[in-house]
């Protein structure tokens, strides 16, 4: 059987653009809107731990939701071009860049934040590239927090996956499991552009743009096998916490 | 762009990621506004603790912003010289232009304030 061009793994980088990149500069202002106040707890705690004055990366950073920790000196890096522009009126540092290419000095940062990130990346091997830069950009000792969503009880799949905003990847398309489809309905007010995937839906009587975004969703301790592959990682040091939803990844660097 | 984010930065190109090349970049700047922030004492000095000083004086430089070669060791008390710090780091941003490297001449525009690191793929 012939393998079909579309069937070219979801590794391919056109792939990420196509179902991460892309979708993000369209949905912006909405995404936006939607994710403007909350901090997670555990992020929070986090960084309220770490010593006055200590220098953070924050690799995906968005809209810059964590960029304005007063006590600490945070420096973010995100591809969306629109959310970065929500970041810097805040005055943060906050340019664009591929988790997968942080452009930083190695060994220099005391901490790391990753957010909601990794869990867009569609192959194992990309996944370990985004932990190994974050690790790289860690001084020796220093500590990394990340967190991705969880397959496990998840509220939003089981009811995604019933009223069909959420599917499942099959093989047959490249998929493994755990990979999702996931749909977001573009709000009408904040229509800018439309990537050529949209659809257009009838939503409650209101126009809506459907857009689809790639989804990995981790199982217990995936995590922590990822990170068993990056050499710069104290494997002592790693650990998983589940909190709302998410899988959380804690880790140090090598001293 | 101001000068703390360019203090971390380093060259995104295959070649110097493969040698480790962490040379600060040259800054061309088209576009610069001054926005005046309050100086806090404590996160300047742990700021300009974590900062290479020889990237700091190339980018200054380059923004035509003068510092002393080296630091005295009594930096963190000599006002002006704090001033002058805090402004370099956290104040002048540059909103229009590009950073390029040394090595490799590769170019990253930047664009309302912000640095585009994505090499397109050809």
């Amino acid at each position: 059987m012939e393998a079909k061009e579309e069937n070219v793994g979801l590794s391919n980088a056109n792939f990420e653009e196509q179902y991460v990149a892309d979708v993000y500069k369209s949905i912006s202002h909405h995404f936006n809107s939607t994710r403007r106040q909350h901090k997670w707890l555990l992020v929070r705690n986090f960084l309220d731990s770490l010593d006055f004055g200590s220098t953070v990366i924050d690799v995906g950073c968005g809209n810059g939701k964590y960029l304005d920790f007063p006590n600490l000196h945070m420096f973010g890096f995100d591809l969306t071009e629109d959310l970065l522009f929500h970041a810097q009126k805040l005055g943060a540092s906050a340019h664009k860049a591929n988790c997968l290419s942080v452009p930083v000095r190695q060994n220099h940062f005391c901490a790391a934040i990753c957010i909601a990130v990794i869990h867009h990346l569609s192959s194992v091997e990309n996944r370990i590239q985004a932990l190994t830069q974050i690790a790289r950009a860690l001084a020796p000792g220093g500590r990394a927090c990340l967190c991705c969503w969880a397959f496990e009880n998840n509220p939003k799949r089981i009811k995604g996956e019933k009223n069909g905003n959420w599917r499942p990847i099959p093989p047959s398309e490249g998929g493994c499991p755990g990979d999702y489809y996931v749909d977001w309905h573009l709000d009408e007010r904040y229509t800018k552009h439309r990537v050529k995937e949209a659809q257009e839906l009838p939503h409650k009587g209101r126009e809506r743009v459907r857009f689809t975004r790639y989804y990995h969703l981790f199982i217990e301790n995936e995590l922590k096998e990822l990170c068993s592959h990056v050499e710069d990682i104290d494997q002592d040091s790693v650990e998983e916490v589940f909190d709302q939803d998410n899988w959380y990844l804690y880790f140090s660097k090598q001293k | 762009m101001k000068l703390r984010g360019h203090n971390i930065f380093t060259c995104n190109s295959e070649g110097c990621r493969a040698e480790a090349n962490e040379q600060p970049l040259r800054i061309e700047a088209e576009d610069t506004i001054v926005n005046e922030t309050t100086l806090n004492l404590e996160m300047l000095s742990t700021l300009v603790d974590s900062c290479s000083y020889e990237h700091l004086l190339s980018g200054a430089s380059d923004l035509e912003v003068e510092l002393p070669e080296e630091l005295p060791n009594d930096w963190a008390e000599d006002e002006d010289l704090l001033n002058l710090l805090h402004n370099a780091l956290n104040d002048i941003d540059v909103k229009t232009g590009a950073l390029i490297c040394p090595s490799c001449e590769q170019r990253y525009p930047i664009i309302d304030g912000i640095v585009d690191f994505c090499l397109d793929k050809e």
